[in-house]
């Protein structure tokens, strides 16, 4: 009895390893744990006059590891010069007094404010509302809002609370886009394979008729403390980037709508626009590159 | 004979809140009706020339009467603050907030649950509620609403949002069915609750309980 126990428990341990190392593409290479940060190689070409950005999202814990992976950003930035950063919501997570705003953004991110880079806020179920008027989250007073760099239009969505009145203003908004590129940001993700959230479906019931009426060609959200790269979905690719100061560890589940994922360390991601391609990196906290590749419009 | 004991819910018809007839929901005709019978303390309530599809109208324009009154209140408060613009201090979003709430506070002090969303209009938003939940939609919003159930959050009416838990997302096809709101306020489901909140102030201004099925 005592050895088929035991039996059983080995049998266990090694489906939980498998289960989260083998399939569905979750990347466990490192873990946070037994990896040190190292400078991350770029996997970008660096194009000349290209749109270049990053993305973090879920990044407002103000604890040791976000401010390692703000540092691991300042590294790719010597390589991959972006000029700002779009922020997938729980911009600032638990208390919101001025302290909270030094400690979970300010200081984390001093090196690359003070380099001038320009960071692009949406709102999370963390967030305040009053978040849209900090000056630094360039939010306008505004819940949603949008702005041009280049040949993509970016849409900040406010997901916390998409009312008829917003849906209109995205209609609108992208109908009216002649940008090659229309990239939408938001923390509630449309697809998602994360066990504590998963896809909100009545979010994607209600978005994803007009993104893919008005040509939407990427979806960045959070939300979900892991990184996930989705199969195009109706033809718009889904990220999933949750993970740049919160993490929840071994919470991906394998599916085959899955491309690859990520979720034994917290991560941010390099995006870069060049003509009809977008290129893209994942990078770990300790500087692995834990996803990359290109998309074609 | 006085002023009916409940509210009415015919179009048109005043309605009573915290006891107290507030005149400017009089539509001509009930003025009219009042005038012709001589002021006697009679109120009539013109139930006979209006269908009973019209409640629905009425009780979304006695809400909007409420929070057309709320807002008015809110914009006094904020008028009587320094204007607040984007800004790069933190210490001045949360200054700013705070006085706004406390000031809201402390003018409608006396309010309670219910100040807003009455007993007849909360059972019209429950039953909103319940219409925009039926068929295919009550799967999608079931699910996205499993994130607004949180064990021992405590929702006081008049008082701020505690400042450290999640605000749920509420589902866009809720939104959808519910009666619009100004920006300075929005609905948020907190466990089965309905909370309406001042946006700025970050204050619950009035909640529903129970308002999801």
């Amino acid at each position: 009895m005592r050895r088929h126990s035991l039996l059983l428990l080995v049998a266990s341990l090694i489906l939980a390893q498998c289960s989260s190392a083998c399939g569905g593409g979750v990347n466990t290479t490192t873990s946070q744990s037994d990896s040190h940060p190292s400078e991350p190689s770029i996997a970008l070409p660096v194009k000349a006059n290209s749109v270049r950005f990053a993305v973090i999202g879920d990044s407002g814990s103000g604890d040791q590891y976000q401010y390692e992976v703000a540092h691991e950003m300042e590294m790719a930035r010597q390589e991959f010069p972006f000029a700002f950063v779009i922020m997938l919501g729980d911009n600032i997570t638990g208390g919101h007094t001025p302290r909270d705003f030094q400690r979970k953004f300010e200081d984390p991110y001093k090196g690359l404010l003070d380099a001038g880079v320009k960071f692009y806020a949406s709102l999370g179920n963390h967030d305040r509302t009053n978040e849209s008027l900090y000056k630094p989250f360039n939010m306008g007073g505004k819940r949603y809002y949008s702005f041009k760099r280049g040949n993509v239009r970016f849409l900040a969505l406010d997901s916390n609370y998409m009312d008829p009145g917003q849906l209109d203003w995205i209609k609108k908004q992208l109908q009216s886009s002649d940008s090659a590129w229309k990239i939408c940001f938001f923390h509630h993700p449309l697809y998602s394979n994360g066990k504590t959230h998963g896809s909100d479906l009545d979010l994607r019931h209600r978005l994803e008729p007009i993104f893919t009426q008005y040509g939407v060609n990427v979806v960045f959200s959070g939300h979900d403390h892991v990184y996930e790269r989705l199969k195009p979905q109706k033809g718009i690719t889904y990220f999933v980037e949750g993970s740049s100061g919160h993490l929840r560890y071994h919470d991906l589940r394998r599916s085959p709508e899955m491309a690859a994922g990520f979720d034994t360390d917290r991560a941010f991601m390099l995006v870069e626009v060049a003509g009809n391609q977008l290129y893209f990196q994942a990078i770990s906290r300790t500087g692995q590159t834990v996803d990359s590749g290109v998309l074609t419009r | 004979m006085g002023p009916p004991p409940v509210e009415c819910h015919h179009y048109g018809c005043a309605v009573h809140l915290n006891g107290v007839l507030r005149p400017r929901t009089l539509s001509p005709l009930v003025v009219l009706g009042f005038f012709f019978l001589g002021g006697a303390g009679c109120f009539p309530c013109p139930a006979p020339q209006n269908p009973p599809s019209n409640r629905h109208a009425v009780l979304v324009e006695d809400f909007q009467n409420r929070v057309a009154q709320y807002i008015k209140l809110h914009k006094q408060v904020a008028a009587s603050l320094p204007a607040l613009k984007s800004t790069a201090s933190a210490q001045e979003l949360a200054q700013h907030q705070r006085l706004l709430a406390q000031g809201i506070s402390a003018a409608r002090i006396q309010a309670k649950q219910g100040a807003i969303f009455s007993p007849a209009i909360s059972a019209e938003f429950r039953r909103l509620i319940r219409m925009a939940m039926q068929g295919s939609n009550a799967g999608r919003i079931r699910a996205s609403l499993k994130e607004a159930v949180k064990p021992g959050l405590r929702i006081r009416v008049n008082n701020p949002y505690p400042e450290t838990a999640a605000l749920p997302s509420t589902p866009p096809t809720l939104l959808l069915n519910l009666p619009k709101l100004p920006p300075e306020l929005d609905y948020h489901l907190v466990g089965r609750d309905l909370v309406l909140r001042d946006v700025a102030a970050d204050l619950a201004v009035d909640l529903i309980p129970a308002a999801i099925p």
